[in-house]
């Protein structure tokens, strides 16, 4: 009986941990897409997360329409909202500090967050699952909308492997991230491909607050923490690889729901920056990055 | 094709380039030549809309500076900057890929063309650019601008710090060009630029001192020399 419970709660911490970490890494793939495009780190996401799941409350709960439309409607929103953070924040502030857009950024997040309060208030709220119910594996209890987080980050890794390492749009990208000068001597849109890398970033923030929302509860902040988990995640895998980031978040879900449920619980929202210390310690370039860490605009 | 008229490049107080006049036709190889810091560089820059100019330098009759960079590009103005620029990260063949964006459908060279070109770099292919040698990263710097379809190739210095035989191949890959597209070629290899080149200009501090036929120019090779402070010039 001890043993059996033991295990149970072994198996819904590790399940806690992969779902979490899956949203750690979505937070982070968010990260990537614009540093790789622009080289900005944008702050914004964290609002964006939190915007996200709320867009999709509106819908389904105020409007009444179905959950998938709801979030359908997120996604197509936030692009359009990372859309608009890359023409306030970035476009006119190019050439600039890279200091300068970061905390551009924050601006942005800082308006977004007081918007959702002004207009949803501060107390938390509840969206439904996208799939309801749970199944009982060694006698934990798992939503299957966990299981739903860790496919959609899979996949969602998958599409962005493939975005960036086998089509035109991805190369391009890479080429900008290298060498911004010479791509423009190729006619490489530049301008075309920030904004859809702010656009992507948007709904990628949006789909990782629409997964997570149903696990527990919102409120305006609540994408903020979110967006750490995945400024740690990025930072782990070293910036800029994609494997990285998602072993990264995978890491952190798994050191603060795994090893923070057992001990040190007081302590389980620290334990990732002990982890990311620690590893910065021994490997200041991040667990899978190449080389060059620098900023770049 | 190009027309530049009483070109101006400034850096602040610094005047590169101080009344710069020169015509490329169609079919030409035109060769702009001088010393280290004479303006070359920035005269190419110019031509692609990368440095800001005074005067007037038009292809097809566009000015340039409305062109901005991604159209002159578009509009078939390729440029091979100064120390190549192979994107590192990518590899051989993904340079090729990004180079084709400017084509847009221009008729030009296809992959398999200038794989035929550079034989070398076709078991490169899937070589980052960053493990690339100095040779052949000016071959995937040329390859790169062929496919992207010039109609205008602007070279800047391709024999720059490569062994004699790399030059070699490079300009032999260059004449085959020649045939199908004007080049301007800046370069200070002024003895492997007239091989090429149809005309050269000499730029010293900025102004156009010595222009003529590549005939003219190296048979003028003591005043050249001269000029570009170099000991002797034999082609
Ligand atoms: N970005 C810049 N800022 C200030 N001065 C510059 C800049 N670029 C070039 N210059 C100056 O302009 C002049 C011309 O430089 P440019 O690079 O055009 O010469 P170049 O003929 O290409 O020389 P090289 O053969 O060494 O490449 C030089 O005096 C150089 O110092
Ligand atoms: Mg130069």
């Amino acid at each position: 009986m001890v043993l059996a419970s033991a295990t149970s709660d072994f198996v819904s911490y590790l399940s806690a941990a992969i779902s979490e970490g899956s949203i750690t890494a979505l937070a982070a793939l968010g990260f990537l897409l614009t540093y790789k495009a622009t080289g900005v780190i944008s702050f914004a996401q964290g609002a964006f997360v939190s915007l996200g799941a709320y867009l999709a409350y509106w819908g389904s709960r105020e409007q009444g329409w179905p959950v998938l439309t709801a979030c359908a409607f997120s996604l197509v929103v936030m692009f359009m909202v990372g859309v608009a953070s890359e023409r306030i924040a970035y476009r006119p502030l190019r050439g600039r500090s890279i200091h300068v857009v970061v905390i551009a950024t924050f601006g942005i997040a800082e308006i977004v967050t007081t918007l959702i309060n002004l207009l949803f208030g501060a107390d938390p709220k509840g969206l439904d699952p996208l799939i309801h119910g749970s199944f009982h594996l060694a006698g934990a209890t798992i939503p299957w909308q966990r299981v739903l987080i860790v496919v959609v980050t899979l996949l969602t890794t998958g599409g962005m492997m493939a975005l960036f390492g086998r089509t035109q749009f991805g190369r391009q990208v890479r080429a900008v991230a290298a060498d911004r000068e010479t791509a423009q001597l190729y006619g490489v849109p530049v301008g075309r491909l920030s904004i859809i890398a702010f656009g992507l970033a948007g709904s990628l923030a949006g789909l990782a607050g629409v997964l997570i929302a149903p696990v527990g509860s919102i409120n305006p902040g609540f994408g903020f923490l979110i967006m750490l988990g995945g400024f740690y995640a990025a930072i782990l895998g070293g910036f800029g690889s994609l494997v990285g980031v998602v072993v990264g978040g995978f890491l952190i879900g798994f050191v603060q729901y795994v090893i923070g449920s057992y001990w040190w619980r007081d302590y389980q929202s620290l334990l990732p920056f002990v982890l990311i210390l620690g590893v910065i310690a021994v490997r200041p370039q991040g667990l899978f990055a190449k080389g060059q860490t620098h900023g770049r605009l | 094709m190009l027309e530049v008229r009483d070109l101006e490049v400034t850096y602040g107080p610094v005047r590169a380039v101080r009344g710069l006049s020169l015509t490329v036709n169609d079919g030409e190889v035109v060769a702009l030549l001088g010393p280290n810091g004479a303006g070359k560089t920035s005269t190419l820059r110019a031509i692609t809309a990368l440095a800001t100019y005074a005067g007037s330098i038009t292809f097809d009759g566009r000015e340039v500076r409305s062109l901005g960079v991604e159209g002159c590009a578009k509009a078939g103005l390729i440029h091979v900057p100064e120390g190549r620029h192979v994107f590192p990260t990518l590899t051989v063949h993904e340079n090729l890929q990004v180079g084709a964006t400017a084509a847009r459908g221009r008729p030009g060279y296809s992959f398999d063309d200038v794989y035929d070109l550079f034989p070398a770099l076709d078991r490169l292919r899937n070589r980052e650019g960053w493990g690339l040698s100095g040779g052949e990263q000016q071959m995937v710097a040329v390859a790169r601008a062929l496919v992207a379809a010039p109609r205008l190739l602007l070279l800047d210095e391709p024999s720059l710090g490569l062994a004699p035989i790399v030059v070699k191949a490079v300009f032999a890959a260059l004449a085959e060009v020649r045939s199908r597209t004007p080049i301007l070629l800046v370069e200070q290899n002024t003895a492997q630029a007239l091989t090429l080149a149809d005309h050269g200009t000499v730029l010293v501090q900025g102004q156009a001192v010595l222009t003529g036929g590549a005939d003219e120019l190296s048979d003028r090779s003591a005043v050249l020399a001269s000029y570009l402070g170099q000991k002797e010039i034999v082609s």
